[in-house]
């Protein structure tokens, strides 16, 4: 059985792994080569933490991309197209603190998620939404596979000849879905009270330990190394 | 708005979200160019989602609502930076829609739309300007030299290339305007008289 | 005895026309509604009006008022009333917020503002009394859709609500999650909650019922208590059967004549497989069901004869590729919305190489007739209604040509009449194509099966279901035979 440790023993928050990533996004861009392993090797520790086995095959990823990167730089010359997707790569590779800490961030559940958002005094009604991305992209992902059995068995599907009704063929049973999930979530929300005005709980403890603050220190210091290398 | 029109422009937010991630997937092939063209496709094909939430959602914030959330996922992804850039293009696309009753205004929509993903589009160029090119030779002095990042430079970001990306960007998102339109008569208009084939 | 809910609706409209009338009753704390009727009768308006989601979430005219717990329903202050009245809806998985069970459950609590050491203890406690403890750390998206609505229900639980409202609770359920269903309903009634379902199967409530309110056409028919729920109740009203362990298959057997054949197919699927192989053989006027508990791979039987997935190993007597099978096989999908490309109903039916095809559009027009769905002849078929989507995915298969038929579920959540509709067009089917029926509508299969496949873990075996019914019950019970 699939348990999500995360969530279980909530160790780290959102909102710690959010402030990190906001220090992050500051610092990616001018990071030299030391801050940027730094950030990498600290996003691994903490997704090590929570989400081992993604951890693993996030690893091998990076792994191999920057396995690529290497032999293009050292085999090819850089321009024109090559060099389009030589940058793209480099660029993922850059990113690649920012985007473990993505990985961390979508494990937690629907309510860890809101319940921060919420204590940001974001409007509920953001929260909601939020969630609902998360709640319902796999589920979409799902659907555009149902769909496809269902062209399967009226023998319709993609056509070059016919890119319009191609596109249709798609696009309109998920609006209709997202129409009809949309009556059904609300009837649901509605009775379960979502609208009552009254300080809300959460289910999951949200609150603050040393390891929050420890991680948000560390961000601190990897910003500190980067202005101190600026000037 | 109601709770649940909050609730029915997310889950078309996640539509809009899903077609742009398999467009996406489509345009990586493209490298660095694929940054330019995956917005303008999905400018093209997410249109009709924009055009029924209109249509179907015709309230005060409707618009606004789609482009922060996309925003606001787009940040918990790791790109902060798009979350400014989303709040202005849903903001300038409620501006243009105007009074409250254009919200089935075709015409208005239209343009409302093309507002909006022109501004989202530019997300590419701001990604790869913040980034800096000079940025990657700071963090990868072995693998991406000075001279590189001059020629990557030249590619884009000279004022030729760039125009042809903002006109690709306009022309997808007036195309898709004419699709979104197409679609909303062919399937969600109610009043629209159908001729039938049996009697 | 205390009246927990009292409704007085005079008039109940919306665009127009009238939708509820006359609507009196009330109801004493610890009893057990049910309230039944055709489709469109008005029974899911009048549950909306009761748990506030009309005027709330749908718009129309009142003209009345309902009380619960001694206070008009609009007094209540937004929310408030998820306090006092648990709701479980029809739909078991767009229902769902939260990502994992025991969230999902909680998030009543956490709506309410309650302390998270309570909340903690509730749902645990919550999980417990429905007996879906193991499952707290699952995905909803995950579980079976009986474990859903266990999910659902447990978490009406979380506040101790004294009301519980159902709306087709069993819809898309199979019979043993049906009987699950119904012990636990039976445990809530012990509980003392006061319980309303809108339902059209009546097997499973007949004995627990207190009440069952019969609607038409937005009016109140009859009201009876479970005594007066005899065969002649039920045929003069149309109803589904109270008792659904004396029914009696009606259905000949089917003509000599081999038209199919399956030889030593493995039911495999995404590293799931059942040990034995399937073998059978349909003749002309045959219409076989395909019965086996929940996930012993029916509906992955169903893809893998259709050519939706490949078969790993067996043979078909109409294609050897997964594209023959595709071309020679119509099926109607359990899901049957993911049937629907085109922008109407008549569209969805008639092919564009058909359309001056005067035999196949009369063909068509007889049918949309008699499955009563030509007036939305012009709608979208996705603003149809549940049962008229399954009608029209119905169709969708009858009318393509093909060598077999494959319907998977057709009837979940059909009235009736409806039921009826569809098992008659079924037997007027098979004198020209065999069909493969899924189905845990026991009425529909002694209606319209001559024979039945048994899947199971220890074995497949095909028998008549004449002469064989109460096996057949057995067999849906034990999941053995």
């Amino acid at each position: 059985m699939f348990v999500d440790n995360v969530k279980r023993k909530i160790q780290i928050k959102p909102i710690s792994i959010g402030v990190l990533m906001v220090i992050y996004t500051s610092i990616v861009f001018f990071s030299t080569m030391l801050v940027y392993w730094l950030m990498l090797l600290f996003s691994f520790v903490l997704l090590i933490a929570v989400k081992k086995k993604k951890s693993i095959s996030l690893f091998i990823f990076y792994i191999i991309l920057f396995g690529l990167i290497s032999l293009v730089s050292s085999k090819c010359t850089i321009s024109g197209w090559i060099g389009s997707i030589y940058t793209m790569g480099l660029i993922i590779l850059k990113l690649f603190p920012l985007w473990t800490l993505a990985v961390i961030l979508s494990s937690f559940g629907t309510s860890a998620i809101i319940y921060s958002l919420r204590s940001l005094q974001l409007p509920i009604s953001l929260c909601i939404g939020v969630a609902i991305f998360f709640r319902f992209i796999p589920e979409y992902r799902a659907y555009l596979s149902e769909i496809n059995e269902g062209l399967k068995t009226r023998n319709m599907g993609l056509s070059i000849i016919r890119p319009i009704h191609s596109l249709e063929i798609y696009l309109v049973p998920m609006i209709y879905k997202a129409f009809e999930t949309g009556e059904i979530l609300s009837c649901a929300l509605i009775t379960k009270g979502i609208e009552y005005d009254c300080k809300k709980t959460s289910y999951e403890d949200l609150s603050f330990t040393w390891k929050d603050y420890g991680i948000i220190l560390v961000g601190l210091v990897f910003l500190g190394i980067t202005i101190w290398k600026k000037l | 708005m109601k709770l649940k029109d909050v609730i029915t422009v997310s889950l078309l937010g996640v539509v809009g979200f899903v077609i742009s991630m398999v467009s996406g997937m489509i345009t990586q092939v493209f490298g660095t160019y694929g940054v330019f063209v995956h917005v303008s496709i999905g400018s093209l094909l997410c249109a009709p989602v924009y055009f029924v939430m209109c249509h179907k959602i015709p309230k005060r914030g409707t618009i606004f609502i789609y482009y922060l959330l996309a925003g606001i996922i787009y940040s918990l992804m790791g790109f902060i930076p798009m979350l400014p850039i989303m709040a202005v293009a849903g903001l300038l696309g409620e501006l243009c829609i105007g009074n409250r009753e254009n919200y089935m205004n075709d015409g208005k929509i239209s343009i409302s739309y093309v507002i909006s993903q022109v501004i989202y589009a530019l997300h590419g160029f701001f990604f790869i300007l913040f980034l800096g090119v000079e940025g990657l030779t700071k963090t990868f002095p072995n693998l991406f030299t000075v001279e590189k990042a001059q020629m990557v430079k030249d590619t884009f970001f000279n004022s030729k290339n760039m125009a042809i990306i903002l006109s690709v960007e306009v022309i997808a998102a007036i195309l898709g305007t004419m699709l979104g339109k197409y679609i909303y008569n062919k399937f969600f208009n109610k009043n629209i008289k159908r001729e039938g084939m049996l009697s | 005895m205390e009246k927990i809910i009292k409704v007085d609706i005079e008039n109940f409209s919306y665009g127009g026309e009238t939708i509820l009338q006359d609507i009196h009753f009330s109801v004493e704390k610890g009893e057990f509604i049910v309230i039944t009727g055709l489709s469109g009768c008005g029974k899911t308006s009048l549950l909306r009006l009761l748990n506030g989601l009309i005027p709330n979430l749908y718009e129309g005219n009142i003209n009345g008022e309902i009380n619960i717990l001694g206070k008009p329903v609009s007094d209540y202050k937004k929310g408030e009333i998820a306090k006092y009245v648990g709701n479980v809806f029809q739909n078991p998985n767009d229902q769902f917020f939260a990502k994992e069970v025991e969230n999902e459950v909680a998030l009543i609590g956490e709506n309410m503002g309650m302390d998270r050491p309570l909340l903690h203890k509730r749902v645990q406690n919550a999980l417990q009394e429905i007996g879906i403890a193991d499952l707290k750390n699952k995905k909803v998206r995950e579980i079976s859709g009986g474990q859903k609505q266990k999910v659902a229900i447990a978490s009406t639980l979380v506040f101790d609500s004294e009301i519980i409202f159902f709306d087709e609770p069993s819809a898309n359920l199979d019979y043993k999650a049906i009987n699950d269903l119904e012990k636990i309903l039976k445990y809530l009634k012990e509980q003392g909650k006061t319980i309303i379902i809108a339902e059209h199967r009546l097997s499973y409530l007949s004995q627990l019922l207190n009440r069952l309110i019969l609607l038409k056409d937005g009016k109140i028919q009859a009201i009876f208590s479970s005594e007066e729920l005899t065969a002649d109740v039920k045929r003069e009203n149309d109803l589904r059967s109270f008792n659904n362990q004396n029914l009696k298959s009606t259905m000949e057997d089917p003509d000599n004549y081999q038209m199919i054949s399956i030889e030593d197919v493995y039911v495999s699927n995404k590293g799931y497989s059942l040990k034995e192989p399937v073998n059978f053989t349909l003749n002309l006027g045959e219409c076989m069901a395909l019965i086996g508990e929940n996930g012993i791979g029916k509906t992955t039987l169903a893809k893998e004869l259709t050519g939706l997935i490949p078969m790993r190993k067996g043979k078909t007597s109409y294609g050897q590729s997964t594209s023959s099978r595709l071309s020679n096989v119509a099926i109607s999908l359990q899901n049957c919305s993911n049937m629907f490309f085109c922008e109407t109903v008549e569209k969805e039916l008639i092919p564009k190489d058909k359309n001056k095809d005067q035999q196949y559009l009369a063909e068509v027009k007889k049918y949309l007739i008699e499955m009563e769905l030509w007036d939305k002849r012009m709608l979208n078929p996705h603003d149809l209604s549940g049962g008229e989507k399954q009608r029209l995915a119905l169709l969708i298969a009858f009318l393509k040509d093909s060598k077999f038929i494959i319907l998977d579920e057709p009837t979940a959540g059909l009235d009736y009449r409806r039921m009826v509709l569809v098992a008659d067009a079924i037997k007027k089917k098979i004198r020209s194509t065999p069909v493969m029926l899924i189905t845990h509508d026991i009425e529909l299969m002694f209606q319209t099966c001559n024979t039945v496949y048994l899947l199971s873990k220890n074995g497949n075996k095909k028998i008549n279901v004449r002469g064989n019914e109460f096996k057949i019950l057995d067999f849906f019970k034990q999941n053995k035979y």
